[in-house]
């Protein structure tokens, strides 16, 4: 098995925890939209509905990712799912606020406070 | 002879790492008993490099390098670490820390790790010193559509910006996103004529669509032309496809609610948010970015 180029993914208690490990440049790259693919299908046989995605290893991001990200929400909203975003940099917090994302997902400083208010 | 600044409110682990510095290697050490200190130190005197604890009262060291890579971009700060900070130092690293070395590995790693970083430090500040002193320059590629090679302009592009002191950190990375989008733009819209409206479907069918188009003609053949200007005042970026050409008013606006998730129209948004000037040309196949130079800040000369 390759290992992640950008999507790790980890199981802590009811939540799938999604690190962004790499910047998504484009999801034309075939071997970052396997690992999309990868994530989405975790979520389906597995039936989970809370997602956090943790933005901590990446210093900026843009649409591409954005569209990643709408694309594991995809999976959510059939089972009223939620996903929280987590570990923003200053200008991942930006690129989030400008495209409005944080009106559809919360955004929080750490990992911790993602699964607290995922338990709330 | 070089000057460390370190700055440790433990007193014992001060004198510790002071030591290991000024004993074994050919520095001059001062000392600093806090963040908020440092930066008084700072101003006063410039130091070549710094090593500050992760964990202190007032300003903590994230802050005191987010303070230094703004002020005194070309300081290199090395993180000392204690157990339970590595959250911590890993947004500080982030942010621009050069290195870290554990507190319980002060010795000998300490001394290593600075003459490493002052060496590659030294020789960035001449690199940089000479960048800032270039008046004017073109640069011309012609590229296919390849992701690859779109991330490497992307980088390099940036990278000319910030040499030549027209942006900070952060403006370096806000104008790498603007390229990003603009030349995903060129390959995908312009060059590979993939609408977005297949990608509010399927994003899988817009990707291999894409995929498929790279290796087709007339799309395969159509290439991607930049043109950057940089000057002591700013960065052009022009950057056209071989495409048809599209009309940007067709887009949905994306900052309205309604339209939030839907995945057209975001990559423009970021460009002229991130951009100082955006302008297209009548076809819409060619687009001009344009990032004017900040007032500079005390140190980013030095």
């Amino acid at each position: 098995m390759n290992p992640s180029k950008v999507f790790l993914a980890s199981t802590i208690g009811d939540v799938l925890v999604v690190e962004l490990v790499g910047v998504v440049s484009s999801l034309a790259d075939d071997s970052i939209n396997r690992e999309l693919d990868s994530v989405r299908t975790r979520l389906r046989s597995g039936g989970q509905a809370k997602v956090v995605i943790d933005l901590g290893q990446v210093a900026y991001f843009g649409s591409s990712m954005l569209e990643a990200i709408r694309a594991i929400w995809n999976e959510l909203t059939p089972h009223n799912g939620r996903l929280v975003l987590c570990n923003a940099s200053e200008v991942g917090r930006e690129i989030i606020q400008i495209s409005k994302f944080d009106h559809l997902w919360p955004l929080v400083e750490s990992r911790a406070d993602a699964l607290k208010l995922m338990q709330a | 002879m070089p000057t460390i600044l370190v700055v440790d409110d433990s007193a014992t682990d001060r004198l510790l790492a002071g030591g290991l510095l000024s004993e074994n290697g050919d520095f001059d050490v001062e000392y600093a008993v806090n963040g908020s200190d440092a930066i008084v130190k700072i101003e006063l005197h410039v130091p070549d490099l710094i090593v500050t604890d992760m964990d202190m009262p007032e300003i903590n060291g994230l802050e005191l390098v987010g303070v230094v890579r703004k002020a005194y971009p070309v300081v290199p700060v090395v993180l000392m670490t204690a157990r339970g900070s590595e959250e911590l130092a890993l947004k500080a690293l982030r942010a621009g820390a050069a290195s870290y070395v554990p507190k319980r590995q002060l010795n000998p790693e300490l001394l290593e790790t600075v003459i490493q970083v002052y060496s590659a430090a030294r020789e960035d500040r001449g690199r940089i010193r000479l960048m800032r002193r270039m008046s004017e320059q073109e640069v011309h590629f012609t590229i296919e559509n390849d992701h690859e090679l779109i991330a490497s302009l992307v980088q390099y592009l940036k990278d000319g910006a910030a040499g030549m002191g027209i942006c900070d950190e952060g403006d370096r990375v806000r104008t790498g996103v603007a390229l990003q989008e603009a030349l995903t733009n060129a390959c995908l819209h312009g060059n590979l004529e993939v609408d977005s409206a297949l990608r509010e479907v399927d994003h899988r069918q817009y990707y291999d669509l894409a995929r498929q188009r790279m290796t087709e003609a007339p799309y395969a053949q159509r290439r991607i032309h930049v043109i950057a200007r940089y000057n002591q005042n700013s960065t052009e970026f022009c950057i056209r496809d071989e495409g048809p050409g599209f009309n940007r008013s067709s887009l949905p606006d994306p900052t309205d609610p309604t339209n939030i998730e839907r995945p057209c129209g975001r990559g423009l948004l970021l460009m002229q948010t991130f951009m100082d000037e955006v302008k297209y040309n009548a076809t819409g196949n060619e687009v001009t970015m344009i990032k004017r130079r900040r007032v500079r800040t005390q140190g980013s000369e030095r």
